[in-house]
């Protein structure tokens, strides 16, 4: 039978260390016994957590905000002075100014520019869609977004009110 | 809380980089020691889901209306949900690979995992629990994983052989295990202050 290395290194014998895996299937193995460890590796760990929760290093702190930075694009001025919150309002209500203009310029006889000219014909989803993402650029995506991070808090709220773990 | 967090926070909201960056690396570590890995129970999940956590946040935080906590009860459930994403996305139970964010729950160790009365309200339960089991189980459990001890040390203390030593430990943490659950409740009621 082979036992384990031991070691007082913490890195031996922190949370996530593989040395507590080998301790309970050589103890298992001697037992005669067999089957899953997988609840006696979470008491092992749970107090070695305890003990010296994991730490994370100094390189994987770093490795980790080095990957995120190329991700985490500047944020425009429009953005920043919280403009967003109502880019829909604002883009509905534009829509609506060019159909109005589009309309005049008709009875006028004036020639329509590009944006009046998708206004002229009836304004459905994608019409207005289209008058979004030209008003708003990035504007759905932002959207997009925010209503992730709000669901995922209710949804937490809610499991939290419910007494799931 | 950091001392000025609050000024941090509005500065990351307006798009400061290195404020952002000042939150990930105060918060980042601890996120990994007591929400992540507890979670998952492993290394790579828990940096994938940390990095998962940021970008949410970083995408989030211009509309993040500030609260006296701090920010990291926001961040502390944006983690959760990232790492119940990725246990639901790897159809894997939440105890898979030694996860053990379920035994945390049962000893009801809530709160701010930084403020150090936490970590030592969790000792306390794990010691309600020890005095449950077979005294010679508690006593292999506190010298091997409480006290860092060595595998001779235990041994001798123990007064068994150092290959027995493997069996005692495989034995008392399933008794543990046992215990933990089977007193799960009066330990919430003890922690709740409903039983003095």
């Amino acid at each position: 039978m082979n036992h384990p290395p031991d070691s007082r290194d913490t890195a031996d014998t922190g949370v996530l260390s593989e040395h507590w895996e080998d301790v309970l299937q050589a103890g298992q193995a001697m037992a005669g016994e067999q089957g899953s460890l997988e609840d006696e590796i979470a008491i092992a760990r749970l107090l070695r957590h305890s003990v010296r929760p994991e730490a994370l290093d100094e390189r994987a702190l770093d490795s980790i905000w080095r990957s995120l930075e190329p991700e985490m694009v500047s944020v425009p001025w429009w953005r920043r002075i919280a403009v967003v919150r109502w880019t829909p309002l604002l883009a509905v209500a534009a829509a609506g100014l060019l159909v109005v203009i589009a309309r005049s310029s008709t009875d006028g006889g004036v020639d329509a520019s590009e944006g009046i000219i998708v206004a002229r014909y009836p304004v459905g989803a994608s019409a207005f869609e289209a008058q979004f993402e030209r008003l708003a650029p990035r504007a759905r995506e932002r959207v997009t977004a925010e209503v992730d991070v709000k669901r995922a808090w209710l949804r937490a709220q809610l499991l939290a009110q419910a007494g799931v773990p | 809380m950091l001392p000025d967090e609050r000024t941090i926070v509005e500065r990351a909201r307006a798009g400061d980089k290195r404020a952002f960056e000042r939150l990930y690396r105060a918060y980042a570590p601890t996120l990994y020691a007591h929400v992540l890995v507890p979670m998952l129970g492993d290394r790579d999940d828990a940096h994938d889901c940390l990095r998962e956590t940021f970008l949410a946040a970083h995408r989030a935080i211009a509309d993040y209306e500030w609260r006296g906590s701090g920010i990291y009860p926001w961040l502390k459930v944006l983690a959760k949900n990232k790492a119940r994403d990725h246990l639901r996305a790897s159809e894997r139970r939440i105890r898979l690979r030694g996860a053990f964010a379920h035994y945390l729950e049962v000893l009801r160790h809530h709160g701010d995992p930084t403020d150090a009365p936490e970590q030592d309200a969790l000792r306390s339960q794990i010691e309600v629990v020890l005095t449950t089991l077979n005294p010679r189980y508690a006593r292999v459990l506190r010298l091997r994983m409480l006290e860092d001890r060595d595998r001779d040390e235990c041994a001798r203390l123990l007064e068994i052989k150092v290959g027995t030593l493997d069996v005692l430990v495989f034995r008392a943490c399933r008794a543990f295990r046992i215990a933990c659950e089977r007193h799960g409740t009066p330990l919430r009621e003890v922690i709740d202050g409903v039983v003095p």
